[in-house]
């Protein structure tokens, strides 16, 4: 094709010419560019399609359409199958007639007599272009993910829902301890007996829900079985790839173990719970004396009507029923100090935290046992405005009555002794939050700066730890609440705090 | 100690109960109604000194722990309007500093909650004789007053100075009057304050509150 003659000519045989132009057409359908040659690879002769794509009138100048850097290799190609006699194949990209280079295949296979000598070279050249580019993004792609694939710490996965089969990446069997998966594929089932059993069937499902339904991505955390009989806390996320109908094919996705952190934030998780705890305790403990007396008094009601009614009971003269009173009297007391003392152990026993849907009111009910227990604060006067639409939070019953404990005895303590004494607990529904409201009369925040208010070891109170507000926002933080206060514009301060709404059983 | 006061000197008097806690208010009228003692609750101090006017004299039984007005402060306005009343105290338990306050405030006894029958019947014992005591100082007081109102200027000043310690014959110097004078608003004194001796006369006035004569200078 390079070394074209000027004199194409010559005797051709009949047969050939007419399968010549059958091949002439069948390729000009097949938008292929067909050629041939002398023996020697002169002479070179294209159709029409050739000149169309690279607007090269002269065959003689077709070298001149192969792109600089392939020219010479192309050649010397052409060269050596001239040479040899061995058909010519190559691949290299073409100036079209905008300027632009678009990859050819070129192939050409001489014609030989029967005595083996070349009489021609045929040949087709034809546009590869687009499948070379995809072959090209291809390897771009794959460098990618295997680059992405080191990276991570993800063990990457491959689901073919045609076979049932999972591809796995190089580094799975490393980051899921599974000597086996350097196999690099498993079937499907494989992977899902590794799952663990609690997890395996609600798994199971929500991915055939997702391959089942029209969404793009699925993700799951799971236990995963390792060979030594340990399970890895998984994270799974995937996307689903679908063909032309909607149907899922395959999906693909990455695995990370997230074991290590479920640990470290079950850690912190446990050393928060245990300072909530202390703190509770060590409230408590300046509670002591406090508590110790109002236990006094119901334990002095006991006391007194059991007294009384012993002597009455000497005494026939007395009708039995006062008698009744009597004891009727002292089971009441009793119970109120037990209530007190249920209080006081709830706070200081060292419960599991537990998030159920808790009634908001028994919840406020309960801490104001303890919060309005002395003489002191019951003096103030305090009423409860609580919205029934915001009866039900998601809660841990003990730490939520911290907060509502410390936040009432913050507003006891504040609220001195002027004219206007007054300590209103409020609640009302605030989107998917129920929002808490403790309101008093007193002196106001002191700080300049809000935000210090719940700083740790902060106080403005000559006693204080100034550790109840930095708990109470851990608190309320790790239940997925807000915890803010400001001052009232009629003087005193507000402290408000949400907590996530619970849904009762009838709600749901 | 007697357990049973059936036959004592309480039966007459009254117990002011004050206590803002209801169990131990309603349980304190229940044991000693039980022991046959009258008792009158109130639920806070202030409740308390509202009624006092129109309140015989009793004993006091008063919790120091209360909202708006302590024990202590209870103690203080029973002062201020010279109520001489017994008090005993209410305390928690290990309040031993608190009682003392409270003892130096004039309360007559404490008890520590919760506390036995014995204990506070005992307490109310000796309470309820102060209480007998204190009224008949009282009573004794009112009448001295009566009587020393009956005096004249001149039998007063007699008196002052015998309360002085002086002789008839300095106070006839004293006052420049002639000795049988003296004697004779000396005769009138004594009778109008009924007394039968002079022992007596002085102990009359010094309840009436008359203060001795100044020594006469030189």
């Amino acid at each position: 094709m390079a070394e074209a003659s000027s004199d194409p000519g010559r005797e051709a045989d009949e047969r050939l010419r007419q399968s010549e132009e059958m091949h002439r057409l069948t390729l000009e359908l097949t938008q292929q560019i067909v050629w041939t040659t002398e023996a020697d690879g002169s002479g070179l002769i294209m159709s029409d399609r050739y000149r169309e794509l690279t607007g090269i009138e002269d065959a003689a100048d077709s070298a001149d359409s192969i792109h600089p850097d392939d020219r010479a290799g192309v050649l010397e190609l052409w060269g050596a199958a001239l040479e040899s006699g061995r058909p010519f194949d190559v691949e290299c990209r073409l100036r079209m007639r905008d300027g632009i280079f678009r990859f050819f295949h070129i192939r050409g296979v001489p014609h030989r007599d029967e005595q083996g000598r070349i009489l021609r070279w045929y040949g087709i050249t034809a546009d590869v272009d687009d499948q070379k580019q995809a072959e090209i993004a291809r390897l771009d792609m794959e460098e990618r993910y295997r680059l992405a694939q080191e990276a991570t710490n993800d063990a990457i996965w491959d689901h073919d829902f045609t076979d049932a089969t999972i591809e796995w990446s190089e580094n799975a069997a490393a980051i899921l301890g599974v000597a086996q998966l350097r196999l690099g594929r498993t079937p499907a089932s494989w992977w899902e007996e590794r799952i663990h059993p609690d997890e395996k069937l609600s798994l199971l499902r929500s991915l055939s829900d997702a391959i089942g339904g029209s969404s793009r991505r699925w993700s799951g955390t799971y236990r995963f079985r390792r060979d030594d009989g340990s399970y890895a806390d998984v994270l799974d996320r995937g996307f689903i790839i679908r063909d032309s109908e909607g149907r899922a094919v395959r999906a693909v996705g990455a695995i990370s173990d997230v074991t290590e952190r479920h640990r470290a934030e079950a850690e912190i998780r446990r050393m928060q719970a245990e300072l909530i705890h202390v703190s509770r305790l060590s409230a408590m403990g300046a509670m002591a004396s406090t508590l110790a007396h109002e236990l006094n008094q119901p334990l002095a009601a006991v006391t007194n009507f059991v007294s009384g009614a012993k002597r009455i009971a000497e005494n026939p003269e007395v009708p039995r029923s006062v008698l009744a009173e009597a004891l009727e009297g002292a089971e009441t007391a009793a119970r109120r100090a037990a209530q007190i003392l249920r209080r006081v152990r709830d706070l200081v026993s060292r419960g599991k935290v537990s998030v159920r849907t808790e009634h908001l009111p028994q919840l406020i009910d309960e801490a104001c046992v303890l919060a309005f227990i002395d003489a002191e604060a019951r003096g103030i006067p305090h009423r409860l405005e609580l919205d029934p639409a915001a009866q039900w939070v998601r809660a841990d019953r003990i730490q939520i009555q911290q907060v509502l404990i410390n936040l009432v005895r913050n507003a006891v303590e504040a609220i001195g002794e002027g004219d206007r004494r007054e300590i209103v607990i409020a609640s009302r529904p605030n989107g998917k939050m129920v929002e808490i409201e403790i309101a008093d009369t007193g002196t106001g925040i002191a700080f300049d700066n809000p935000d210090d208010l719940f700083s740790e070891f902060v106080t403005t109170k000559s006693g204080g730890m100034g550790i109840g507000l930095p708990i109470s926002r851990t608190i309320v933080e790790a239940h997925g609440g807000q915890i803010w206060g400001e001052n009232r514009p009629g003087g005193g301060a507000v402290f408000r705090f949400t907590l996530p709404r619970g849904r009762t059983r009838q709600q749901r | 100690m007697p357990a049973n006061l059936k036959d004592g000197p309480l039966k007459q008097h009254s117990v002011y109960v004050i206590d803002d806690d209801r169990d131990v208010r309603r349980s304190l009228s229940f044991m000693l109604s039980a022991a046959e003692i009258r008792s009158h609750p109130f639920g806070s101090g202030l409740d308390f000194l509202e009624a006092l006017p129109d309140l015989e004299p009793g004993c006091i039984l008063l919790d120091l722990r209360m909202p708006q007005m302590d024990g202590f402060e209870v103690m203080d306005a029973l002062a201020e309007r010279k109520v001489d009343w017994p008090v005993i105290v209410m305390t928690g338990h290990g309040e031993v500093p608190v009682a003392v306050r409270a003892m130096k405030l004039g309360a007559v006894d404490f008890v520590e909650k919760p506390f036995s029958e014995q204990a506070l019947l005992g307490c109310f014992n000796q309470a309820f004789g102060l209480l007998k005591d204190r009224e008949a100082a009282g009573r004794r007081r009112r009448e001295a007053h009566e009587r020393a109102a009956l005096l004249t200027g001149r039998e007063k000043e007699v008196l002052r100075s015998l309360l002085a310690g002086q002789s008839n014959k300095e106070i006839a110097q004293s006052l420049g009057i002639s000795l049988r004078t003296v004697e004779m608003h000396r005769g009138n004194m004594m009778d109008r304050l009924q007394a039968s001796s002079l022992a007596e006369a002085l102990t009359l006035a010094l309840e009436a509150g008359i203060e001795p004569a100044q020594a006469p200078a030189g």
